[in-house]
């Protein structure tokens, strides 16, 4: 998440007048770091392990999808972690 | 080699998305299941996908013998407890069995399972009781699930049984006393790993397969070809052999071949023989690779037969993956 700071004055019809801050905070995407798979190359008919390194600037909980060839991986009980073969 | 795209998408609690991609590369050429030893990277393993897992194998896609193109291949298992035999020329596959399995019919042919106990146990888990012809292909075999003790046998035949000519053939075989025994007459061992060796108790006598008929009127025929004996360990009990064959009777032909013992050093033997009766016995001991060991080849317990071995080939491997090597004695012959 990131923030923005917020500056102002509030003044009135005398002229008088009072500074006032705040913060906006921006909820962030998560980010990808990696995307690996295992083994890599392999024959035809390879059972392979799709391992994506994410996180989350707010540390909110991931959901993950991932296709091959368009076609959807298999999800394990790890989260991030999928299997395929082809 | 051809290249597949894959795509992720990543999504946070806020509905907020990145993605990325990455390739899985194919190739197109087979693995080489005649000339490698087997080992625990192309034997049978299964992974916890959910469910009862997937098992993978590198064989021909409709099994049976090895080829040198052959093909890494999956499948998702189904949970039994136990499974028996139905009918002759059954196909069992697919399983993930938790007990145990029992042959009863001939031309059975029981693959691409995995088979696992927790170990402690005193008794077997594959048992081809009656039949012929029986194929145990592509399994993997685990007899202490729990990494402790392990099962006294993983593939036995029922004592006093004479040959069903059993196949076992590219399976791996992980945390036995025995992973194969014991009274068999006649089949064939081959494209298999043994390793991990435990006994069933602390104290119990390990060999990776003991065969000993008991059959003192019908003849041991028997080859063991192309099989890795890791003979690390044992995890428990007292080691013997990496290959045990004794016979009350005739040993008409005993071969092995072309099989690999690794991690001998400090084993009391990598192979062992044991016969008891006047008989002739035919040995013929060809090109097998040893790793490491001082004292590979023994003989116990009332030998009094006339042996008849032919030996040749037999080589000293530089590392655990040699499929050459110097002649074992100078000369290539074992015994």
């Amino acid at each position: 998440m990131s923030s923005m700071a917020v500056t102002g004055t509030v003044t009135n019809e005398s002229g008088l007048s009072v500074p006032f801050t705040g913060i906006i905070n921006t909820i962030d995407a998560p980010v990808v770091s990696s995307v690996s798979v295992s083994p890599d190359p392999a024959v035809a008919g390879t059972l392979r392990t799709i391992t994506i390194a994410a996180s989350d600037p707010q540390g909110q909980n991931l959901t993950y999808t991932c296709n091959v060839n368009g076609v959807a991986a298999t999800p394990t009980a790890t989260p991030g972690v999928f299997t395929y073969t082809a | 080699m051809s290249a597949l795209p894959v795509s992720v998408t990543v999504t946070n609690a806020s509905g907020l998305t990145a993605t990325a991609n990455a390739v899985a590369n194919v190739t197109d050429a087979g693995y080489d299941n005649l000339t490698n030893w087997p080992s625990t990277a192309n034997r049978p393993q299964w992974s916890n996908t959910g469910g009862a897992g997937t098992l993978t194998w590198i064989g021909p896609v409709a099994g049976g013998p090895s080829t040198g193109n052959d093909v890494l291949q999956s499948l998702a298992l189904t949970a039994s407890t136990s499974i028996s035999s139905t009918a002759n020329g059954q196909v069992i596959e697919g399983r993930n069995i938790s007990s145990g399995a029992s042959i009863t019919h001939s031309n059975v042919t029981l693959r691409r399972c995995y088979i696992h106990v927790g170990g402690g146990g005193g008794g077997f888990v594959i048992n081809p009781v009656s039949g012929s012809n029986i194929v145990i292909e592509d399994c993997f075999l685990v007899g202490n699930l729990n990494g402790g003790v392990g099962t006294y046998y993983g593939v036995t035949n029922a004592p006093n049984l004479f040959g069903p000519n059993l196949t076992v053939r590219r399976c791996a075989f992980k945390g036995w006393d025995n992973s194969l025994g014991s009274d068999w007459r006649d089949g064939l061992v081959i494209d298999n790993l043994f390793y991990g060796a435990s006994g069933y108790t602390s104290s119990s006598h390990v060999d990776l397969i003991e065969v000993y008929t008991q059959q003192a009127t019908l003849p041991l025929a028997l080859t063991i070809k192309h099989n890795t004996f890791d003979c690390a360990g044992p995890l428990a009990g007292d080691w013997a052999s990496g290959l045990n064959v004794g016979a009350l009777g005739r040993v008409d032909n005993l071969i092995i071949d072309n099989n690999c013992w690794i991690n001998t050093a400090n084993r009391q033997f990598g192979l062992t023989y044991s016969f008891y009766s006047s008989a002739p016995v035919r040995i013929t001991t060809t090109n097998n690779g040893v790793r490491n060991t001082s004292a590979f080849w023994g003989l116990s317990g009332g030998l009094t037969r006339i042996m008849v071995a032919a030996d040749s080939g037999n080589f000293n491997m530089a590392s655990d993956t040699a499929t050459s090597g110097t002649p074992w004695g100078g000369n290539g012959r074992i015994h």
